[in-house]
């Protein structure tokens, strides 16, 4: 079972089934309130009753907020808040009809704790689920076994344990499979595709080298080259040689540690190609110690700084401050357009950010744009 | 790294896993359906319950079926076969237990939602839907007979009208969410790319620095350094054979792939990289004092080989032009796993800690290259006290450094540094992992 969950492989996936979420949580408060209005003869405790819908709905909000864009990624302890509420809303509503509950089949709580766990299905592992799941269904099994004394039908208590348990077990099941069987197959593609860009990376590489060894031949050509050949050709170093060696060896030490030590970041607020720029700070070299997930999601977000009018792309400033374990990342940019149209527009990016980073926090105040998070040293 | 799916593999991703999810609910349902039976039996051995639990074997069988192949065929054999099993169950039922007397029993229920599950296996949404509306009605149906032959109550299944809403409400949201934030992800695959060749450029580049340093660099040095005067007949053919490799050749070829000369299985290293390194160091003039396990040379891969070997002449080179010393002694020892080299000189040293922006030498020519196969570079020096260069690099062959996606050009092996009792050591120099040094 993988370990890792759709919204960590497909970002924007998880973004996209949101309101397919939110339609989940909504369709098991609504449920809910039906079935006990129709049940409501066995109503015995008002306030239980009410507590249940309550606490179902509570989950739901959970489950709503956590999904939400700004509060990605979806924790574990959102997945425990939603089953405690859920098994609390499951509590409430047999001691809600306590003694007057006559049927299991007409219960609303196994059926809409399960939706609300189906819910989780596209923003945590499998294994969360089934935990989620099988808590739940303990306690509705255990509730059941409670209740058992005032059912009609004579049937043994298992028999009412199955039929109460069956919606937890196969929604949350269901939930479990598909985060599992979306994350696999998501991260075979990605392996797939992978492989396949590193064959055209392998043609890619020898093109660079064509063109990289072509640059340094033309500064050979117009320096070095006449330079090595009079010097040869005399035999003998003058005093006018020696300054122009220094000279030389100068001009080409001075663009060649240049190239070596510029950051990715620096490389890529220089390149014309992404129409952002800006300054990078960073004294320690901590740009080269963002994974490459860090640097796709960051570059994606600054490349579409460049592509769009909400922000002044050529006003970045990037910020890498090395503290003892983690690197504190500060990145602003000015803005051209109201606070709701930035995050409007950058919405997609940021959720990628946030989920890659763990702790992004967005200002998007104008007049500056704000973006703070951390990483590992590595 | 990719993060997340083009736009045009998320419906049939999607679409799988949500086939995967349903049939999960199906055989939960079967199964459950399975265990009531079973309960009942226990309780009731006068009920004949039998046919009933062999009703819905031939369902799980077909629901594996559809699971694996996916195809039409087998999502109508499975309706197909259902049906008939459901019938079969329902009659059973209704037939042997009292308290099921209506079409909307529980029992009843929970293979027929089995067969709207079967909605998830339509590879597109509408397919999706179509099947799952065959299977509710096909349920009903097949039900209603059942209980009409058997005199049994007609009732509308609220539960397996939800299991339906479920499945086509969820297969029509799926089709609507998309879109608005999809249209991000084409971004994310061409940072991605981006990244991936800048990165790509940025070690070619590294490289040519190196190169260029070990030779044209290393040339205009010695000029500078030895001020006016006759050229050597050594030097001014190392200049016009390295001029003649870097205009006229293919130079720049990957170092890491690129096979050099290894050393031979008699352990005869002088022909080796390293060898040669040493060589060309004494042609000009510095003596080299080699000692130490020098046969370990013959565990290394011809790349490593040559890394190790370019490395060590870069370090002798710096030994010559900037210690002021002529003496450096070359020490090696392996342990099986590393194969340690260490470049001694007791020249005037240096500041590591304040050497200046001109630090491609020990930069490019000696920890990146190392760090490209693997390995791992440490300097210790400072003024008056001489220079230390400790390199390390794996034997059997360079781990696979990933450096095409971006990340650190460190290897495996490039972890805490071997903590040696340095002859310069007492007089507390300063000491830095990838750290500056003269050029």
């Amino acid at each position: 079972m993988t370990r890792r969950s759709p919204q960590q492989v497909d970002p924007l996936g998880a973004l996209s089934s949101r309101p397919v979420t939110a339609l989940a949580a909504l369709a098991a408060v609504v449920y809910a309130a039906v079935s006990t209005l129709a049940t409501r003869d066995e109503i015995t405790s008002g306030p239980a009753a009410v507590g249940a819908l309550a606490a179902l709905a509570a989950a739901g909000v959970v489950l709503v907020l956590a999904s939400s864009p700004l509060r990605a990624p979806f924790s574990r302890a959102s997945v425990v808040a939603v089953a405690l509420l859920g098994s609390v809303a499951v509590v409430l509503s047999a001691l809600g009809t306590a003694g007057a509950n006559s049927m299991v089949r007409d219960d609303w709580a196994p059926l809409a704790v399960g939706l609300v766990l189906v819910g989780l299905a596209p923003y945590r592992p499998a294994v969360d689920i089934v935990a989620a799941g099988a808590v739940t269904s303990v306690v509705v099994a255990a509730v059941v076994v409670a209740e058992s004394a005032s059912f009609v039908t004579h049937v043994p208590v298992l028999a009412f344990v199955v039929v109460a348990v069956t919606p937890v077990v196969a929604l949350s099941l269901a939930g479990a499979s598909f985060s599992a069987a979306f994350t696999t197959l998501v991260e075979r593609w990605i392996a797939g595709a992978s492989s396949a860009r590193q064959a055209s990376a392998e043609e890619f590489r020898s093109s660079v080298v064509r063109s990289v060894q072509q640059d340094r031949v033309t500064i050979l050509n117009r320096d070095v080259v006449p330079f090595f050949g009079q010097v040869v050709a005399a035999g003998v170093v003058t005093e006018a040689d020696v300054e122009r060696a220094r000279r030389i060896s100068a001009d080409l030490r001075g663009t060649m540690v240049a190239e070596a030590d510029r950051s990715w970041l620096e490389q890529m607020l220089a390149d014309p190609v992404t129409r952002v720029s800006g300054v990078v700070v960073d004294p320690d070299r901590a740009a080269g110690r963002m994974t490459a997930a860090h640097r796709t999601s960051l570059r994606a977000l600054l490349v579409a700084f460049g592509e769009t009018d909400a922000v002044r792309a050529d006003t970045v400033q990037v910020e890498l401050d090395t503290q003892e374990e983690r690197v504190e990342a500060r990145i602003s940019v000015a803005t051209a357009s109201s606070e709701t149209a930035v995050r409007h527009r950058l919405a997609p990016y940021f959720a990628v950010v946030r989920i890659v980073f763990d702790d992004l926090q967005v200002d998007p105040a104008p007049p500056l744009l704000t973006l703070r998070f951390s990483y590992d040293q590595h | 790294m990719l993060l997340g799916l083009p736009a045009h593999l998320v419906p049939q991703t999607v679409g799988r896993a949500l086939s995967r999810a349903c049939h999960v609910i199906a055989s939960v349902v079967l199964a459950s359906a399975g265990l009531l039976l079973i309960v009942n039996q226990v309780v009731e051995p006068t009920y004949l319950l039998w046919p009933a639990l062999a009703a819905l074997l031939p369902m799980l069988g077909m629901l594996f079926v559809v699971e694996r192949s996916r195809s039409t065929t087998a999502v109508v054999a499975y309706l197909a076969i259902g049906s008939a099993c459901l019938y079969w169950y329902a009659v059973t039922l209704f037939a042997q237990i009292p308290s099921v007397q209506a079409s909307d029993a529980f029992s009843l229920s929970l293979p027929k939602i089995a067969l709207v599950m079967v909605g998830g296996s339509g590879l597109r949404s509408r397919g999706s839907l179509l099947w799952a509306t065959a299977g509710f009605a096909l349920g009903e149906v097949v039900t209603q007979l059942a209980t009409w032959q058997t005199g049994a109550a007609p009732r509308v299944d609220v539960a397996v009208a939800f299991a339906w809403l479920l499945v086509s409400g969820t297969v029509a949201a799926s089709l609507l969410a998309r879109g608005r934030v999809r249209r991000a992800q084409p971004s994310l695959h061409r940072a991605a790319f981006d990244q991936q060749k800048q990165a790509i450029r940025h070690d070619v580049e590294q490289q040519a620095a190196a190169l260029l340093h070990d030779t044209v660099l290393n040339h205009l040095s010695s000029i500078a350094a030895g001020g006016p005067g006759r050229l050597s007949p050594a030097a001014a053919a190392s200049m016009a054979a390295d001029l003649e490799v870097l205009v006229g050749q293919e130079w720049l070829s990957d170092e890491a792939v690129a096979a050099g000369a290894g050393p031979d299985d008699g352990g005869d290293w002088s022909g080796t990289e390293l060898g040669l390194a040493v060589e060309r160091a004494r042609q000009g003039g510095l003596e080299v004092g080699v000692t130490g396990d020098v046969r370990a040379l013959v565990g290394l891969s011809p790349a490593v080989c040559r890394a190790l070997g370019l490395a060590v002449g870069q370090c002798l080179t710096n030994v010559a032009v900037h210690s002021g010393v002529d003496r450096a002694e070359v020490v090696v020892y392996g342990d099986g796993t590393d194969l340690t080299v260490m470049v001694i000189d007791d020249g005037v040293g240096f500041d590591v800690g304040a050497t200046g922006p001109d630090r491609l030498g020990l930069k490019n020519s000696v920890e990146a290259r190392t760090a490209r196969v693997g390995g791992s570079a440490q300097v210790w020096s400072s003024p008056g006290s001489g220079t230390s260069v400790m390199i390390r690099v794996p034997v059997g062959g360079a781990e696979a450094v990933q450096v095409a996606d971006g990340t650190p050009l460190t290897g495996p092996s490039a972890g805490a540094p071997v903590v040696l009792d340095l002859p310069d050591a007492a007089e507390g120099p300063e000491r830095t992992q990838a750290g500056g040094a003269t050029s």
